[in-house]
């Protein structure tokens, strides 16, 4: 890219905010950042190569290792998209063990983005008490499906294991826990004098920027755009689901984006127990050739499988395009540009609730 | 040619990139709409674009994608600046402009359309 | 055994200090070594400090499969790191490259190839608990009586 000032601000591989190595490098006058750049590849797998040819069988659990904090949700895409290639419909009960997974997965992965922001922005506490709940959330993940991170919890037809009475009412007294403590942590963070200072009107992105740059998730929904596929999913239908919306677009709306988010997923949560009856919980079938382009609302936005299949079950292309390349990306060229302190960049870049993982592959 | 002296290489992480499907699909689709060969097009996306946004491109382009003006789109004016930012906004709106001035003045559209052709890889030419 | 050899002991046994760093994971084993940090497991408990600065580790933690781009820049990490130190392997990616080593991919297993690994965690990922327990059990081995043994 051309360079309009000569002194360029390195941040990364390594650092301490970082959970993932990435590099931004920054050109600013004085404390001012004038523009962004993103360098990466240091997580590149290659996982699109590896996966071509192969069995679904194995793409199923490759794919589920694009990203091990949204792992439930690239199992259930790839899965749905591979069933909608073979027409093959989850059984009743399989479709809302599907949704409670997700959910709790997106609870998780919300909780510990909300966690990485507040130990960005130095508030300690709110972050250790943020990443303690979320042990609460893994817990209930494991008591399901056997695994915290990784589960491959489902499969073409439905899923691996069914959710026991007692299961389902740790499950409610988890979530009962959840939301009490959940809301007093909300309270810590929209009364914080600190949190308003380092949060309100820092990192700002506006509806055209995120609209030209596909921005998806609670990125976009913070920047007032209504787009949640959740919407278009027929089980998401039943449940009576409505998307968060704000408007403001800054970090401070991201977060308080994320954690309306999880209050709603507990609400999905209990509506799918209320509505779930007994029944099997696999169909089975068999994987045909065909192509398709399928699309699900993972946490961070919109998750899209670009896959060709031949008619023994075998992956012959496929393509991922994950939420995080556009948040990035927004968040590189859009929300960095003007920030009006050096200080500011890592927050605003934490509060986009970056994946390198997925964004590289 | 560059020397690398504290950063490195970049190029084949970059080619890494644009090597994938719904990434191909793309630079093949804007190098057709500008006449060259996909190696070309690569090649300046590689050297004008940083890693984000080239992982980005596919997602952008179906953004910019949403134009009903014929001439824009025959040249690919949104792919170009608003999706991969070769060119700025101005220069798209000032490219699309002196074509509609040609063929105001009786020039035929086909040799409107090249010549702008020729007039962006002009300006993208690295 | 000299008397500040053993207060040396004494001193780094309650403070171990670690850096992580990713070359190539798929995020799972990154999680699970923040989840360390949460209450309920409370890693500061046992004196390990989570700093992920190289220049004050004791203990590196290496996540992933290595990827290309740390080929120039993981050894002099690992050089930075004053010594004593030792790094552990969390993970099936940095031990075999788990479900990535295959035809066609870009990584470059195992990481024992470019740095010398102490302890290896197989997993995929590894629990918190098992990550805490291993560098407990491996601190002492390293670190104790390093001075009288290295001399
Ligand atoms: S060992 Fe498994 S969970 Fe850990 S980084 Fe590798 S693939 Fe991910």
């Amino acid at each position: 890219m051309k360079k309009t000032v000569d002194v360029s601000l390195p941040i990364g591989p390594m650092h301490p905010l970082f959970k993932e190595p990435c590099r931004i490098k920054c050109e600013t006058r004085g404390e001012f950042v004038l523009s962004a750049e993103v360098e990466l590849g240091y997580v590149k797998k290659g996982i699109e190569r590896i996966m071509r040819g192969r069995p679904w069988q194995e793409v199923m659990f490759l794919a589920e290792r694009v990203c091990g904090i949204c792992s439930v949700v690239h199992n259930y895409v790839f899965i749905e998209a591979v069933e909608n290639v073979s027409g093959i419909a989850p059984t009743e009960r399989a479709a809302y063990l599907r949704v409670i997974v997700n959910e709790l997965d997106r609870m998780q992965s919300h909780l510990l983005a909300n966690y990485s922001y507040c130990y960005t922005i130095e508030h300690e506490t709110l972050a250790m008490y943020l990443l303690n709940l979320r042990e609460t959330v893994m817990d209930q993940l494991e008591l399901i499906t056997g695994a915290r991170v990784t589960c491959a919890f489902i499969i073409p037809g439905g899923v691996r294991c069914d959710l026991s009475a007692d299961g389902a009412a740790s499950l409610r007294t988890a979530l009962d826990h959840i939301d009490s403590e959940l809301s007093r942590f909300v309270r810590i963070f929209e009364t914080g004098p600190l949190i308003g200072l380092r949060s309100k009107g820092v990192g700002l992105l506006t509806k055209e920027a995120a609209i030209e740059a596909h921005a998806a998730g609670p990125t976009a929904r913070a920047s007032g755009i209504p787009d949640d596929l959740r919407n278009i999913h027929p089980t998401y239908r039943l449940l009576d689901f409505k998307p968060v919306i704000r408007y403001e677009g800054d970090n401070y709306a991201r977060i308080m984006v994320r954690f309306e988010e999880v209050f709603q997923s507990t609400g999905l949560i209990r509506t799918a127990l209320a509505l779930m009856k007994e029944g099997p919980i696999r169909g089975g079938g068999t994987i045909k050739a065909g192509t398709v382009r399928y699309r699900g609302e993972a946490p961070r936005g919109e998750l899209l499988y670009d896959l060709t299949t031949d008619e023994h079950g075998r992956i012959l292309e496929i393509a991922i395009q994950t939420p995080s390349i556009m948040n990035i990306q927004v968040c590189a060229h859009a929300m960095l540009k003007n920030a009006q302190s050096a200080a500011d960049i890592t927050a605003i870049f934490i509060s986009s609730d970056p994946c390198i993982a997925c964004t590289e592959r | 040619m560059t020397t690398y002296l504290y950063e490195k290489d970049l190029r084949q992480m970059k080619l890494l990139i644009l090597e994938s499907r719904r990434h191909d699909a793309v630079v093949q689709e804007i190098a057709t709409t500008l006449g060259i060969k996909r190696q070309q097009l690569r090649k300046i996306l590689i050297e004008r674009c940083d890693m984000i946004l080239l992982e980005n491109l596919p997602a952008r382009c179906d953004a910019a994608r949403e134009t009903d003006d014929l001439i824009s789109q025959s040249l690919g004016i949104p792919l170009i600046t608003q999706a991969a930012e070769l060119l700025t906004r101005e220069e798209g709106a000032r490219i699309r402009k002196g074509v509609n001035v040609q063929i105001e003045h009786g020039v035929p559209r086909e040799t409107a359309i090249l010549e702008a052709k020729t007039e962006i890889l002009e300006l993208i030419r690295v | 055994m000299s008397l500040l050899q053993s207060l040396k002991n004494s001193i780094r046994s309650r403070s171990i200090h670690v850096a992580y760093v990713n070359v190539g994971s798929c995020n799972g084993c990154d999680i699970e070594l923040l989840a360390c940090l949460s209450p309920r497991y409370d890693i500061e408990q046992y004196g390990i400090y989570v700093h992920n600065n190289p220049r004050e580790a004791d203990v590196l933690l290496i996540t992933g499969a290595f990827s290309p781009q740390w080929e120039d820049k993981l050894k002099p990490l690992w050089d930075k790191i004053p010594n004593p130190k030792v790094a552990v392997a969390i993970g099936n990616c940095p031990i075999s490259g788990c479900v990535f080593n295959r035809p066609e991919t870009l990584v470059d297993p195992p990481v024992s190839k470019h740095i010398p690994i102490a302890a290896e965690i197989p997993g995929c990922p590894p629990r918190p608990t098992e990550i805490i327990s291993t560098i407990l059990s491996l601190a002492p081995l390293i670190f104790k009586d390093y001075e009288e043994t290295n001399r």
